[in-house]
């Protein structure tokens, strides 16, 4: 019995708790990258191996180009699903392109190293010139949330005028109903397209430049940006949950009276 | 003469022979095509039984037009929410694997 009203409470505060351990851990992924805990496979190159320190840079490469190549995919699954827009997805398929020439380039480099201490230095580039798990892939992943959330938003907007027709000419004892759902609809629409706005207004500083030089302002910028694309989120999904049921309600009459079935 | 005549006679009666058999003929032929379209018709849905319902239901028209259309755009919006939240889990997954980047050089 506890445990079944342990159960029925649970939703909320495993909302609360998901929301500030996502928020911690997002902010936490970016900041703490410097002070990550040692790579597994971590090679012990003597002080003039130049073919190890070579064959560890390659490998790092090779991470980082299979992950944008990844990116890359998602952004075209979202195109092809009509939830982002081409245009929208060149931005992160041109970060894709830019990163992956740059990382080719660099191990084209470092491959054609022979003396050790040039080709650490190349090494260290993959990290301070790219940046590309601290910071270019959180950044353009969360860019393509915030693309199909803007999408979403402009949806839900465009559709405010069909409503209001579809209500007018609803039953008079749905009408209240109706009107208390549509008022939260489009307050929660205001509150996602500001959330949207804040967020990506932040988009801009998050570069290897800034991560490397000024990384308690980016920090802090990371978790607003991230507070301000849940919050947006949550408004979203509560305004599309308005539309939801003002759609049940609103359920078109055209099939004859005599064989209509109740739907679930 | 009387000869002449019954021959002229027993032609007439010929001619309306023949020309019965060819209406029963055309009869025949007709009400075989009539029977064979309507066979064929008959295992396809038909449209005059679902025009009927529709011509008598009273919120046809521009209020059931919006509210199709209601329908459907709450369906997009569905299917944009769940995609959402699969691309919420990826940029998750690639805020926790910032940890990569860990300057490390051998």
């Amino acid at each position: 019995m506890r445990f079944k009203s342990l159960l029925q409470s649970a939703p909320r505060h495993l909302i609360a708790l998901g929301l500030a351990a996502s928020i911690a851990l997002g902010g936490a992924g970016a900041a703490t990258a410097l002070a990550a805990p040692a790579h597994p496979a971590l090679p012990t190159c003597t002080r003039t191996d130049v073919k190890c320190v070579i064959a560890f840079g390659d490998q790092r490469i090779d991470e980082r180009t299979a992950a944008l190549t990844k990116l890359n995919d998602k952004a075209n699954a979202q195109v092809a699903a009509g939830h982002i827009t081409s245009s929208q997805a060149s931005a992160i398929q041109a970060d894709v392109t830019s990163n992956q020439s740059g990382l080719t380039a660099l191990k084209s480099k470092l491959d054609a190293e022979t003396d050790a201490t040039a080709a650490r230095q190349d090494v260290k580039t993959i990290y301070t010139q790219f940046r590309i798990f601290a910071v270019m892939l959180p950044r353009d992943y969360h860019e393509i949330v915030l693309d199909i959330m803007t999408n979403v938003q402009a949806k839900l907007v465009g559709l405010e005028p069909k409503l209001q027709q579809a209500i007018a000419s609803a039953p008079a004892d749905e009408q209240a109903q109706l009107n208390a759902l549509y008022s939260d609809f489009t307050a929660k629409l205001g509150a996602a397209s500001t959330q949207i706005t804040n967020a990506n207004g932040l988009v801009s500083y998050f570069t290897p430049s800034n991560f490397d030089n000024n990384l308690a302002t980016y920090r802090t910028n990371w978790l607003n940006f991230r507070t301000a694309e849940l919050a947006g989120r949550a408004d979203l999904r509560q305004a599309a949950s308005d539309l939801h049921q003002m759609a049940k309600i609103l359920k078109p009459s055209a099939t004859p009276a005599a064989t209509a079935t109740p739907t679930a | 003469m009387n000869r002449g005549n019954r021959n002229a006679s027993r032609q007439k009666n010929a001619l309306r022979a023949a020309l019965v058999l060819l209406m029963l003929a055309a009869l025949v032929v007709f009400g075989g095509c009539g029977l064979r379209s309507h066979n064929t018709t008959s295992g396809q849905p038909s449209q005059q039984t679902t025009s009927q319902p529709t011509s008598s239901g009273q919120n046809t028209g521009s209020s059931n037009s919006a509210a199709q259309q209601i329908q459907d755009a709450d369906q997009q919006v569905q299917d944009a929410m769940q995609s959402a939240d699969g691309a919420q889990n990826d940029a998750n997954n690639a805020n926790t694997q910032a940890g990569q980047e860990n300057n490390i050089v051998p």
